[in-house]
């Protein structure tokens, strides 16, 4: 920090990342005026949305894309409830039966997809065991091989372990503990002191009551990280619903179902309303934990 | 004094033992899911590759595929030449990313917005951010009114005639990268940062008491800092080489071209269910993709590490 000073008093600490030469100054007012109309395209298709979703089917078609509605037709929002579907074989299932796979997959899908590499992370950052080395290689080893085309195989497999299109198959897939997370999670590990857990040794504390009450606390911040960032993934996932879990659609899978039908079924508001409805979950939940989404992540240590 | 060695060293073998139970308990899970999940996966996908839909074991799919690889008119080989330009535009978008995040690092004003900005595509995510856009280009059809891009190409004088059809035969591809790119800028936003903000800033200081320029502090002081976080993500990248692609599925369902890899295999998945076909395919990129993988791996490996 560096400090400002005037009539011999300390104002202001600048930081030393907003000290800039006048070249600087002028790049940066640049990257400013960039950055800003990129926002603005970024936020502008969401906000014709928002705003398309409360015009009737008529004035849509017949008016002006940018106005705003002539008159607010709110019952967009109940017709999107009661008229958005998916069809999967001969079941038509209500949108209602959407929210609730929505929650049931992200809710246990987050949960065990964050809490597994945790516990590996963990591990691998501070025990040593035979086999360690020759895992954690293999583990390395998995995500450097670039393997192309396996949904074929993973669906005969989930097949074979009658684990396709079940509820169950959230439980079971989203228990994999390594890959990416787990990286993050053992170099996080590695930088937590171990001499707390030899103080609670020394009181006689065993290896669960370590983990779980002194060391799981200390990982809960980077956990609350991916569970919030999970819980947004996992509330706009599809492509991996319509694959392996069909009859159980998520909100984001119907939507993709239904674009085509929007056209002719219920009309492009309504279809608009069913889109907002599936953004809104995501962005409360970012507004309130934005804090712990953009906290510093890090990622590194490939070399096995 | 022996009796107590004994206690001391039964005691320590009793120590050592429930350390072994507590790190196998806590990782067999995530062992057999590996097992089962990745080995088992890939070991069946290996010899689905040499098998007929009927099961028959034989070198036919795995031909077929390679034909049509050759044959640059063919659905897969389009899908590979698509793929490998998103390849290549995820790459120079992970850089352009890296210095986006700079940009933010460096606290430029209203960052924190911005910040929250490029993020938005992921917080609202894939399906809805895409279905908005492909109604944002709508063009005049008996269904709807033009899209908002369209409609301002008209207003600035641009006859409805000619005015592209974003998502037709011409466009569609140009369109997909062009939207990859504009939603891409906070694409590792979040790691990038992370890494520029452990960096100590007594570090950047004493560069700036030497007089070191703004892009000099990028290139010589940062970059190397985060080199680790950045050559894993480069590392990661280029093992996810043949499954790269855009928005395919939701924006134009394959349609004008615009198949990669990845909807390809899809496609074949859930409309003909040619199973084989896409295992043998997956073999022969997997062929291809490791070796480039693991030598950009012993590349990066060559830069050492900074410590701090």
């Amino acid at each position: 920090m560096a400090k400002v000073v005037y009539n011999g008093k300390v104002i202001k600490e600048q930081s030393v990342l907003t000290q800039r030469t006048k070249g600087e100054k002028i790049f940066f007012a640049i990257v400013f005026a960039v950055f800003l109309i990129q926002s603005i395209s970024l936020f502008f298709p969401l906000i014709w949305v928002v705003l398309n979703s409360f015009k009737s089917f008529a004035e849509y078609r017949g008016g002006n894309t940018f106005s705003f509605p002539k008159v607010w037709e709110f019952a967009n929002y109940l017709k999107a409830f009661e008229q958005l579907e998916y069809g999967a074989g001969d079941r038509v299932i209500p949108f209602a039966e959407m929210i609730f796979n929505t929650l049931y997959y992200v809710v246990v899908c987050d949960t065990i997809s964050a809490f597994t590499p945790l516990v590996t992370g963990y591990v691998f950052a501070k025990y040593r065991f035979k086999g360690k080395t020759l895992i954690f290689s293999l583990a390395i080893f998995s995500m450097m091989i670039p393997t192309v085309g396996t949904t074929a195989s993973m669906i005969k497999i989930l097949n074979f372990l009658q684990l396709y299109d079940t509820p169950l198959y959230v439980w079971v897939t989203a228990a994999g503990g390594f890959g990416a997370t787990f990286l993050v999670f053992s170099s996080y590990y590695k930088n937590v002191s171990w001499s707390y857990a030899e103080a609670a040794m020394i009181d006689g504390a065993g290896h669960y009551t370590i983990f779980f009450k002194i060391m799981l606390p200390q990982g809960l911040p980077l956990f609350w990280t991916y569970i919030i960032i999970g819980a947004i993934a996992g509330w706009n996932e599809y492509y991996s619903i319509l694959l392996y879990l069909p009859n159980y659609p998520t909100i984001a899978a119907g939507l993709f179902n239904y674009k085509d039908k929007a056209y002719r079924k219920s009309g492009l508001p309504i279809f608009f309303a069913g889109l907002v409805y599936s953004m809104i979950p995501s962005i409360i939940l970012f507004s309130c934990f934005s804090d712990k989404i953009l906290v510093s992540l890090s990622i590194g240590g490939l070399k096995g | 004094m022996v009796a107590q060695k004994v206690k001391k060293l039964h005691g320590f073998k009793r120590a050592q033992l429930f350390q072994t139970i507590f790190v196998w308990s806590m990782i067999v899970i995530p062992i057999v899911h590996w097992l089962i999940f990745w080995l088992g996966v890939n070991l069946n996908s290996i010899l689905m590759a040499f098998q007929l839909p009927t099961g028959e074991y034989s070198l036919f799919t795995l031909q077929q595929v390679i034909e049509s690889l050759g044959n640059a008119g063919s659905k897969l080989a389009i899908a590979v030449k698509n793929t490998l330009t998103y390849f290549v535009v995820g790459l120079f978008m992970t850089v352009f990313n890296l210095v986006v995040s700079y940009c933010l690092f460096k606290k430029v004003r209203a960052w924190r917005f911005f910040e929250i900005a490029f993020y938005l595509p992921s917080i609202v995510g894939g399906v809805v951010m895409e279905l908005a856009f492909v109604q944002f280009l709508s063009p005049v059809s008996a269904y709807t009114t033009a899209g908002p891009i369209v409609e301002l190409l008209m207003a600035v004088g641009v006859p409805a005639k000619e005015v592209p059809v974003f998502l037709g035969q011409e466009w569609a591809n140009k369109t997909l990268i062009f939207y990859t790119c504009w939603i891409g800028w906070g694409g590792n936003m979040l790691l990038f940062c992370g890494a520029f903000a452990r960096i100590p800033l007594e570090v950047i200081e004493s560069a700036r008491l030497d007089g070191i320029s703004g892009l000099k502090e990028l290139i010589y002081i940062l970059f190397p800092l985060i080199w680790p976080t950045f050559s894993t993500i480069l590392v990661l990248q280029f093992t996810g080489l043949f499954g790269a692609g855009g928005p395919v599925l939701t924006m134009t369902g394959g349609n004008f071209d615009t198949q990669t890899i990845g909807y390809w295999i899809y496609d074949l998945v859930t409309e003909s269910g040619s199973y084989n076909e896409v295992a043998a395919a997956g073999l022969v990129f997997t062929c291809i993709g490791t070796p480039i993988a693991l030598f950009v791996r012993w590349l990066v490996d060559k830069v050492p590490a900074v410590e701090y």
